[in-house]
Parts: structure tokens; C-alpha cells; sequence
């Protein structure tokens, strides 16, 4: 039985399933809530697992695919008056469950179960620059800063050509009525001037002229790229996922040269990611550019307008796991 | 769908102690209740099968769900 963690809204894990259930494939798809601890024994080493209403033995599952995986727990809320206690519950509740979750990667692991990327690894995008250029790799100049005078000379330092971001991941956020998202987005003079003299620390980086960017999924050492022309669209120039949905950007499967791709393999490798969704772009001068990495990062994009099956290939490396 | 460009709602005081993307948080309004893939009442898509069975399923936008006949 092969165990994928992934969540609700996730199309691809939809996608991959159609394809395991075409192979006979057993299968099963845990999404936030769907999966529990309910006991861990040590005298037989296994853990079991609650799925739904159906209990499972740890030791038969054959295989992870760790998706989008968060597994979460429904903390009992808590009547008494004492609300700095009660945080301190709740804190303290989802610290212990956490431990567990963490023992049952462990688990898998000290028990040489297979496996397709990493629950615990989130996206670091400030270490993997950093490995990234240890490994010969270009990045765009960075600074993260709290500074306006330390921003003022970057600026300066970057022919006045500069973008903003998040250091981790983007903001988003989605009511009834309000949808709130972070992007990558332009930084003038006009706004810096415009800024306190200290503030919460923030990421800058060049803003390097792109003749496209590149979208590459990584599985268990092989690359799907593709690039796409997003510097041709006012909407999409500085962020890709501002895409325009009248005037599409242009997407095409692409060859990385085996030069970028051994340079990428060994960022992964030392990054301890088997899979992954890089982003690159490529300036005027041919020279790539490495962005970040998104361990859990959407594939679809990439696989549908090149003819990938990336899904497919997927669900063929969890039955041959 | 209104796009208003960037969220201005906070206030000059709490944009110092904020990170500066904050400033450029691009905004979606909507007279009409978003309702996304990950809402808690999300129901999935009704699907009628060939047998005249309604089904009502989370597997939005499966390939699977595309051959069957949503008339």
C-alpha cells in the first residue's frame, strides 16, 4: 500500500491518483485531517495509523509520497479563564503532536520505506541561495535588510534595479470577500523614500533583465524544464504567477544545458530534496539564473503545455519504489 | 472580481513595523462569496454518471472526471 500526504484542494495529487488507480495501484490519500496516530507500539516496532475510519499498520505501507503534507489535528478547545495558559496548551498540544508526526517520518525512514520527497523540509529559500552559489551557480546580489540607509546604497549598488519579496513564503490570504496575496514586486526610488528609516526585516534582490524564465521540475535526479516569456507581458514581468489570462505567456518544453543541470543536481543533493519545483531565469547575457526551489511545488503548469506526464511518471516511480 | 491593486488598509504605523512588501500586497475584492478549492464549505462538483447517478465529488478537475458526461 502506497501512503500519499497531501491536501484537499491539491489537482496534481487528483491527477497522479487517476493515473495509480488506471495502473491497480493500492493506494491511499491522506489530506490534513484524514490521518492520526492512534498507537505506537515499540515491542513490534509499528505504529497505527488511523485513516478515516479504517485502521492501518504501518508496517504495510510500502511507500510515502510526501505531497503537500501537513498533518493536522483538531486541538479540543479548552473552558478555562486563564487565556495565557491557554495558549500555552494549545502550544504545548501541538508540540506534542507534532513529535509524533515526526517520529512517524522517522519511522519510515529507520524502517527503509521509500519515499518521494521530505515532510519536514519547507522552503529555505535564503539557504538554498547560499548552496546554490556554493556550487558555482548564479544568484541575483541579495541583502535582506532593516535599514533604509542599507537599502538606499543596494539601490544604488544595483543601477537602481531592484525587486522585493518574502524571505520564506508569500503571503496569501482568502475571506468571503478579500483576497490578499504577496508577489514580486518592483522597488523605485520614490518608494524608498517613502519608507521609515527602520523597518521589519526585508529581502531585495537585483532585478536581472530576463529574456525568459524557467520552470523546472526535479524527480529523483531528472529535470522537466520549460520556458516561459513572461518579460513580454506588462502583468507578468516581474512576477510569473501574475499571469494574463487574455494574453497567455508563451510556454515551451526546454533543454538545460548539462552544465546547469549537473550544478542544479548537486544543489538538490545538498539540499536533501529528490523532488522539487526550481525556478530560474535566464538574462541577455545567456547567464542562468537560480531563484529558489519549492520542495513541494505545483508541477502541472509545467507538465500539461510540454507533454511531460510528469503525473504519470510519478505513479510509475511510487509502484516501482 | 475587482482588482484594486495593493491592500492600504494598514496604517502608517504599522507599515514601519512591517516588512516593506506589505506595501505592495496586491488586493481581490469580490461582491460575490469567494469560494475556493480549500473553503471549508467547498462541496466538490456535482457529477451526473451515465447511470443517472449524481455523485457529488472533491476530485475537482481530475482527468478522469473530464470523459463523464456532466449534461
Amino acid at each position: 500500500m502506497i501512503l500519499i500526504l497531501s491536501e484537499k484542494s491539491d489537482i496534481t495529487t487528483n491527477q497522479v491518483l487517476d493515473w495509480c488507480i488506471g495502473y491497480q495501484t493500492s493506494v491511499i490519500r491522506a489530506n490534513a485531517y484524514d490521518l492520526k496516530i492512534a498507537h505506537i507500539d515499540y515491542s513490534n516496532n509499528y505504529i497505527l495509523l488511523k485513516y478515516k475510519k479504517e485502521i492501518i499498520k504501518s508496517t504495510k505501507i510500502k511507500a510515502v509520497w510526501y505531497r503537500r503534507a501537513r498533518i493536522k489535528y483538531k486541538y479540543p478547545s479548552i473552558s478555562i479563564e486563564n487565556n495565557q495558559l491557554k495558549n500555552r496548551i494549545k502550544q504545548h498540544l501541538h508540540e506534542e503532536w507534532s513529535e509524533m508526526i515526526r517520529f512517524l517520518e522517522q519511522w519510515f525512514k529507520n524502517n527503509s520505506v521509500p519515499s518521494i520527497g521530505n515532510y519536514l523540509l519547507k522552503d529555505r529559500k535564503l539557504t538554498q541561495l547560499s548552496i546554490a552559489k556554493q556550487n558555482s551557480l548564479h544568484i541575483p546580489n541579495t541583502i535582506i535588510t532593516a535599514q533604509k540607509s542599507e537599502l538606499l546604497l543596494f539601490f544604488k549598488n544595483c543601477k537602481k534595479n531592484i525587486i522585493t519579496k518574502d524571505i520564506g513564503c508569500s503571503l496569501s490570504f482568502i475571506s468571503d470577500h478579500l483576497i490578499i496575496d504577496g508577489y514580486t514586486e518592483e522597488v523605485s526610488k520614490e518608494f524608498i523614500d517613502n519608507l521609515s528609516d527602520t523597518f521589519f526585516p526585508s529581502l531585495f534582490q537585483e532585478n536581472i533583465v530576463k529574456v525568459y524564465e524557467l520552470r523546472i521540475f526535479f524527480l529523483k535526479d531528472r529535470f522537466y524544464s520549460m520556458a516561459i516569456f513572461s518579460q513580454q507581458n506588462e502583468k507578468s514581468r516581474i512576477d510569473v504567477r501574475k499571469n494574463d489570462d487574455e494574453i497567455p505567456n508563451r510556454r515551451v518544453p526546454y533543454q538545460l544545458p548539462k552544465e546547469i543541470e549537473h550544478k542544479l543536481l548537486l544543489t538538490m543533493k545538498k539540499l536533501n530534496l529528490d523532488t522539487g519545483s526550481i525556478d530560474m531565469i535566464v538574462d541577455t547575457k545567456g547567464d542562468y539564473y537560480f531563484l529558489e526551489v519549492n520542495p513541494s511545488g505545483q508541477f502541472g503548469m509545467v507538465s500539461s503545455p510540454c507533454n511531460y506526464y510528469i503525473e504519470r511518471t510519478i505513479a510509475q516511480e511510487l509502484q516501482q519504489l | 472580481m475587482n482588482n484594486t491593486k495593493f491592500y492600504t488598509e494598514f496604517s502608517t504605523k504599522d507599515l514601519e513595523k512591517l516588512p516593506v512588501n506589505y506595501r505592495m500586497l496586491t488586493k481581490i475584492t469580490s461582491t460575490s462569496k469567494i469560494i475556493s478549492s480549500g473553503s471549508e464549505n467547498y462541496t466538490g462538483i456535482k457529477v451526473k454518471l451515465y447511470n443517472t447517478t449524481i455523485v457529488n465529488t472533491p476530485r475537482h478537475y481530475s482527468s478522469i472526471s473530464k470523459i463523464i458526461d456532466f449534461e
